[in-house]
């Protein structure tokens, strides 16, 4: 099989997967809003029927009255899409999904009322944070990693042990919520809140964009960079016991050309693989993270829809981090086969 | 602090605020030259904000146990304003089948349902203990509340002795309730005998045809309601019921109790929540909404339905007499008239003005006979006791003692700080409020920004700031003059030569007539300007009226002038004979008077337009008949339709648009009333006005929007008059006191010519500090390197 079929092949598995996905998820968050619009409207109704002037009108004109709760509840049906049938709100968001047609969202969110616009918005403060997060942990995570399994079972590797441990057992909001206390309330050393200041303008308002941005990216860094250097520490050790490493040891290879030219280029492929995962996976940010930071990124826009029941908006951020996600999987795929030639297909 | 001295402290702070509450003259133009407006995901930093002097206020009010374990340090620098709106009450389904017997049919089984039984409802008043709930649950967050009246309500005071007479206490007495329980099972088991089925209590647990008579509860999970469920199931075991507690979410509940029939029989008891607007000084919608049949939903809003038969005799008898409790009206001859009226009597004749019964009219005539009917009718409510009040829950808004003049600030006794009153007075040292909001969303605003469509709480606070209303409610709940004074006038009035009616079918005004038993004078204080700098005129009052008119009423299947969210002015419309436009205002003619409140009459005709009449006009036109190729409309978002938002860049680029191509277009309602130049003028003004701000929210309020950043979660607003700035803000607090701006308010539509005064600088010196450690960190490592 040659490499183009080959990834042909895995371009087409992976369409299919998306397309189910889609489906899956669209029966999911149709059903979840049914449920949820179904409410709203009662409480809807329930709240203006409290207003005197109904009140009268049920008294001195019954008729009047249900002809009102009747058109209303009508048009609130109309604008949670419940005057269609489930199937046909279920086909019909899984066809606009992946045509990419994601539709809008019931009230702005992020100043705009078009789902690939807040979509848009949203990823890029995302990659700000996130993915630059992701970046610093790649390289805090190889350098410690291989510092690591350079001094296997020496203090230095019993130390990131135990930080490894630690930093990826805590939730990253709650280490938010303690760097928040401990370093915006306790020391003023940064502010609360990661919103820029709207009154800033130019070169100010991008300082005070990353001076804001410093607090959460310590956050993400620290809860992750100790798994990341751990998991390289592993890698990388069982490299370092392959023959070849003897071999270039015993040609009297200088010991940093070992680890850097020699065992990191044969341990390459997994970390690279992890990477990317890594990286495009950032994009879909964190929840609770962002909730806590007040980021307006992409975990919180998931939020922002999970709590508002916008399916059109559910349907369009979840389809981006799926097909992110498959995107990833592929080229990781392909830099695998690039960096180790034995995993190579179509040869 | 402990616990006590908290306690303590808050009520002294409740006390401070709620005590001024004497009626003030209602303002209509802000102290605060600047209203920023910032949102946030996170409540505990949002209060440690406020009391770092980030923020004024946070606008969000949260139970005491949000504030009781915070450092002194930070709870020194708050106030903390108390807000009453929410109260809570359990729901007890009187379901079942045809007939008098307390048995339901469900499929092929028959059950027996407990809170059928009048007297077994009733008896819950003692056997839950309302105080248990406020001190324990609420952990004292909150006043014991007995029947549909908010507790702090105004008017709550006069009802006091019926609580007495009724012998409620918050401690309640289970003794007493569960004896009250076991009489009233007793006496149905004795009808069920009759109809062969058993009910025996057997070692202190009721069984129906052998088996135990089941209580299935559904206990909010959301918030204390939880536990008050649980506790509720728990008294519930005592007096011999067996209990199922179902602890579900907000979707699963309300679909159960209010979407679904009672027939069901799904649940026995649930743990409501309300949530009360402002102070009230007439009670116009409890009695109706929580205690009638015939309005709305006992105890849903679909299916089977409680008719309540206690009558006015069963009340005075419970009570041992009427002179147990304060009747001004009726006394003697006029109370043996209404002893057989039940609730939905009552509720009938304090809604209507009259009641037609057993052949005989009754009319509502006096504010004497108005509180004895409340009184009675919510005496019945009690009795009747579908719904068991239990709380009004309190909890407080975090202001920044130190740089908020927190007594000038007008406070709703009930909704706290989510008034206009409130805003409007609170006064800072620089006179720049910063407010922060709570965001569960992640959004400012969770509706489209436009005066119909708007219907979350923080878009409507921003329109009042905006917006000049024509009455407004005061700290007592009544309706005070805000831009008219008005004059009520009833009795039998001819509807004069020269008032008209507006026609929304032929779209023209139309001669009213006939004789009207309301005469309703409004004088304009102020006319004022549109932010646009633009007069605002009669003619904008003429065509609002004309614009609620056509958008109230369905002039046929597919009117496009029609907006269904609307539909309840209409009602307005009806019981208006004619109206006669003055310079300085209007008259109306009218068929509906409240009885005794003429603050309610006046605000029940009084029109005041939120935006002048070219903008209504080119909007109404955009959602009647599309425009761009799109649909539009005021309240609806649904599927290919735009929910019209004045803020959204997007949907303001059409609005200008159709300002544009419609320039000069003077509608049908003003025809003969307005030149072409001075409508093209209008138009003119609008569309700088959007230039120059980027938004479309023009508008008459003290406050207009001169900025909008909904990425940033941030809103900004200036004062159409700002007043000086005092001597500069004290060391605690970290803004500076900036330039005061000049305004040109004659030129609105220009931005102002002054240079925008120098941002706030917040001080930040951690950065300067961190900056040098990550230098010195970046040396050692070159240097530790090159050392190799």
């Amino acid at each position: 099989m040659s490499f183009a079929k080959y990834l042909g092949i895995r371009i087409f598995n992976a369409l299919l997967v998306l397309i189910f996905v889609t489906f899956v998820v669209s029966i999911l968050f149709v059903k979840v809003a049914e449920d949820d619009a179904k409410t709203r409207i009662a409480e809807i109704i329930n709240n203006e029927a409290r207003n005197p002037s109904l009140i009268r009108l049920k008294a001195n004109d019954p008729e009047a009255f249900e002809k009102w709760k009747r058109n209303r509840m009508e048009q609130l049906k109309r604008e949670f899409e419940l005057d269609k049938t489930f199937w046909e709100r279920v086909i019909s968001k899984t066809k606009n999904t992946l045509l990419l047609d994601f539709g809008n969202a019931r009230s702005p969110v992020f100043g705009e009322i078009k789902v690939s616009k807040i979509i848009e918005k949203a990823i890029p403060r995302t990659v700000l944070l996130f993915t630059t997060a992701q970046i610093i942990i790649t390289f805090i995570g190889l350098i410690l990693g291989i510092k690591a399994a350079q001094k296997a079972g020496k203090a230095v590797d019993k130390l990131l042990s135990v930080l490894a441990m630690l930093t990826a057992s805590l939730p990253m909001w709650w280490v938010g919520m303690v760097f928040i206390l401990i370093f915006a309330f306790q020391l003023g050393l940064f502010p609360a809140s990661s919103l820029p200041d709207p009154n800033l303008e130019g070169f100010a308002y991008y300082r005070d964009l990353i001076w804001r941005m410093l607090l959460p990216l310590a956050t993400v860094v620290f809860v992750s960079f100790g798994g990341w250097a751990y998991t390289t520490r592993n890698i990388m050790i069982t490299t370092m016991h392959e023959d070849f490493i003897t071999v270039a040891r015993a040609k009297g290879v200088p010991e940093n050309r070992v680890i850097y030219g020699h065992a990191l280029r044969a341990a390459s492929p997994p970390i690279v693989t992890n990477v990317i995962i890594g990286l495009l996976g950032s994009l879909g940010g964190a929840i609770i993270t962002e909730a806590v930071f007040n980021w307006p990124g992409m975990g919180r826009l998931y939020w922002v829809a999970l709590q508002q029941s916008e399916v059109n908006l559910l349907m369009g951020v979840t389809y981006v981090t799926v097909a992110l996600f498959l995107a990833s999987m592929i080229i990781a795929d392909v830099i695998y086969g690039y960096l180790d030639p034995r995993v190579r297909v179509g040869r | 602090m402990k616990k006590v001295e908290f306690l303590v402290l808050l009520a002294a702070l409740f006390i401070a605020t709620i005590l001024p509450a004497a009626a003030k003259v209602l303002p209509n133009d802000g102290q605060a030259n600047e209203i920023q407006v910032y949102a946030m995901s996170n409540e505990e930093t949002a209060i440690v904000s406020v009391a770092n002097g980030e923020y004024d206020i946070f606008l969000f009010s949260r139970p005491s146990g949000a504030y009781k374990d915070l450092d002194p340090k930070i709870l020194d620098n708050l106030e903390l304003i108390r807000s009453a709106s929410v109260y809570g009450e359990l729901t007890l389904n009187p379901v079942h089948d045809e007939g008098d017997l307390p048995i339901i049919t469900v499929g092929d089984k028959v059950y027996m349902n407990p809170f059928a039984i009048r007297e077994v409802r009733y008896a819950v008043n003692w056997l839950v203990s309302r105080e248990h709930i406020v001190q324990n649950i609420y952990q004292g967050s909150g006043a014991v509340q007995y029947g549909a009246f908010n507790t702090f309500y105004p008017f709550n005071e006069r009802m006091k002795d019926l609580y007495e007479a009724l012998g409620l206490s918050p401690e309640g007495d289970e003794e007493l309730a569960i004896q009250m329980i076991d009489e009233a099972m007793n006496n149905a088991a004795q009808k069920l005998a009759e109809a062969g089925y058993t009910l025996e209590k057997k070692d202190g647990k009721w069984y129906f045809n052998g088996e135990p008579v089941v209580i299935k509860g559904i206990s909010r999970v959301e918030d204390e309601r939880k536990d008050v469920g649980t506790y509720f199931a728990s008294v519930l075991e005592k007096a011999g019921f067996t209990v199922e507690n179902n602890i579900w979410d907000r979707k699963k509940a309300i679909r159960a109790v209010y979407l679904t029939d009672p027939k069901n029989y799904e649940w026995n008891y649930y743990t409501g929540g309300w949530v009360a607007e402002a102070a009230e000084a007439w009670p116009e919608t409890e009695l109706p909404q929580f205690y009638s049949s015939w309005y709305w939903g006992l105890p849903g809003i679909v299916g089977w339905q409680h008719t309540p038969t206690v009558t006015v005799k069963d009340l005075i008898d419970a009570i041992g007499g009427a002179d147990k409790i304060e009747l001004n009206y009726y006394t003697g001859d006029m109370l043996s008239e209404i002893l057989d009226f039940t609730v939905d009597d009552i509720t009938m004749l304090l809604v209507n003005g009259k009641l037609e019964k057993d052949d005989k009219t009754f009319t509502l005539e006096n504010v004497d006979q108005y509180w004895d009917l409340q009184k009675l009718g919510l005496g019945l409510g009690i009795m009747d006791s579908v719904r068991v009040f239990t709380i009004s829950q309190t909890e407080f808004f975090p202001v920044n003692k130190n740089r908020v003049d927190v007594k000038s600030m007008m406070v709703d006794p009930v909704s706290g700080l989510y008034t206009r009153n409130a805003l409007l007075t609170a006064s800072t040292p620089d006179r720049i409020l910063k407010v922060i909001e709570f965001s569960s969303t992640g959004a400012l605003f969770m509706s489209a920004f436009n005066p119909i469509g708007s219907d979350d709480i923080y878009a409507m606070l921003i329109w009042r700031l905006v917006t000049s209303p024509p009455l407004w409610i005061d700290q007592n709940g009544v309706y005070q003059p805000v831009v008219y004074d008005y004059k009520v006038e009833k009795g039998e009035f001819e509807v004069p030569d020269g008032a008209v009616l507006y026609n929304s079918t032929t779209d023209t005004w139309e001669p009213g007539k006939g004789t009207a038993k309301v005469k309703v004078t409004y004088k304009v204080l102020d006319w004022g300007k549109w932010h646009n700098g633009e007069p605002v005129t009669p003619e904008d009052v003429k065509y609002y009226i004309a614009f609620s008119k056509e958008w109230s009423t369905q002039d046929g299947e597919d009117d496009p002038y029609y907006d269904e969210s609307l539909e309840a002015n209409a009602e307005v419309f009806k019981n208006i004979k004619g109206i006669v436009f003055t310079d300085d205002g209007y008259v109306v003619y009218g068929d509906y008077a409240h009885v005794v409140a003429d603050d309610l009459t006046a605000s029940y005709y009084a029109f005041f337009p939120d935006l002048p009449w070219e903008l209504w006009y080119v909007l109404g036109e955009m959602v009647a008949n599309g425009y761009a190729d799109q649909k539009w409309s005021f309240s609806e978002a649904t599927e290919g339709v735009n929910q019209i938002d004045m803020l959204l860049k997007d949907h303001v680029v059409q609005i200008k648009s159709a300002l544009e191509n419609m320039k000069g277009t003077i509608p049908s309602a003003l025809k003969g009333e307005v030149s072409a130049s001075e409508a093209t003028k209008r138009y003119e003004a609008d569309i700088k006005f959007i230039d120059a701000y980027g938004h479309a929210v023009i508008s008459n309020g003290p406050y207009y929007i001169v900025k909008y950043d909904p990425e940033s979660l941030y809103i900004e607003l200036k004062s159409v008059n700002p007043k000086p700035v005092a001597t500069p803000t004290p060391e605690k607090t970290p803004t500076p006191t900036p330039t005061p701006e000049k305004t040109p308010v004659e030129k609105p539509t220009e931005k102002p010519e002054t240079p925008t005064p120098p941002k706030e600088e917040k001080k930040t010196p951690g950065f300067e500090v961190v900056a040098a450690l990550i230098g010195l960190l970046a040396v050692g490592y070159v240097t530790r390197k090159r050392a190799r």
